[in-house]
């Protein structure tokens, strides 16, 4: 019992955790946040395991943990608001040419990440080029060329 | 009119824009988020999570001392530590059956010349020739939750004590 009790509460855990820290620490995933990623792995597997390492524990963790994944999503599908806030709602930050400071600036996002976007995306090289500049729910950000 | 779920999305970019109170709200929560974290950080680096100085407590009775920590973590280990006056050349530690149940012992330091478990208590007889023993014993809680631990030593019982067990 306490395995599936503790893989919910680092499920709910590090959803909490990963949504306060924003989108931008998605997005842009270095070899660095990767290293990260690995120890943070490593940090939740002991409470995940516990003393237990038997294989039927293992399945036990991981259908839990693809359980309560399926779970969620049938939630968000379901209540389209719960959707918005665990998910996330794409962020407008050029709106037809317009910046969008306030949003840049609380999305943590500045015009060097757009152009960046823009010149992989696109191939653009200047910023008159952009029509909108949206920031996704998965931290990428994606562009809409004007005409 | 009331749609499925399902094609509840915005279908044009302008219409982003509505769902903008849910980005302030979040943002909002963000960065609230930030400092709850921090604190986190600050009281874990504290010891205020366990393992640390400031939950390290020392209770007197008498001659006995008992150090413990406030907040211990459940399947982490926690020392706790007695000065017992010496009765005869003897000291003597009675742990609560419900204690030794809900926090498994690792270990206990020096070895007890005799131990032995009734249906109440474990009691552990120390040798010792210095007026007083020094017992150090590693202990791994199995529940959340406050812990009651009511020792006694050299048949007395000291002050009962509730350490905070976390998940």
């Amino acid at each position: 019992m306490s395995s599936v009790l503790n893989t919910i509460a680092i499920y709910v855990a590090l959803l909490i955790v990963f949504r306060i820290a924003g989108r931008r620490s998605l997005g842009n995933i270095t070899n660095f946040d990767m290293v990260v990623l690995l120890i943070i792995s490593e940090s939740v597997q002991q409470a995940l395991i516990g003393d237990d390492y038997s294989l039927t524990n293992a399945v036990l963790v991981f259908v839990t943990l693809v359980t309560v994944d399926v779970g969620l999503s049938l939630l968000r599908l379901r209540f389209r608001r719960i959707d918005a806030y665990i998910q996330g709602v794409p962020t407008i930050l050029i709106d037809n040419g317009e910046f969008k400071v306030d949003a840049m600036r609380k999305a943590r996002v500045d015009l060097s990440d757009i152009m960046e976007s823009a010149r992989l995306k696109h191939g653009l090289e200047r910023l008159e080029q952009i029509r909108y500049a949206v920031l996704e729910t998965n931290g990428e950000i994606s562009i809409i060329p004007s005409k | 009119m009331a749609t499925d779920p399902i094609l509840d999305s915005p279908r044009r970019i302008q219409e982003l824009h509505q769902q903008m109170d849910v980005q302030r709200a979040t943002w909002r929560v963000q960065r609230v988020g930030w400092w709850i974290m921090l604190l986190f950080c600050v009281c874990g680096f504290l010891g205020l999570l366990g393992n640390g100085p400031l939950v390290s407590v020392t209770a007197r009775s008498g001659e006995a001392v008992t150090t413990y920590d406030l907040v211990v973590r459940r399947g982490g280990d926690a020392t706790v530590s007695f000065e017992i006056p010496s009765k005869g050349g003897r000291a003597t530690l009675a742990l609560p059956s419900s204690y030794m149940e809900a926090a498994r012992l690792q270990n206990i330091q020096p070895t007890p010349i005799v131990a032995f478990s009734g249906p109440e208590a474990h009691t552990f007889v120390f040798a010792a020739p210095h007026n007083r023993a020094t017992v150090s014993m590693t202990v791994r809680p199995r529940q959340i939750g406050p812990l009651e631990f009511a020792p006694r030593v050299n048949g007395q019982a000291l002050p009962t004590h509730y350490p905070l067990v976390l998940p």
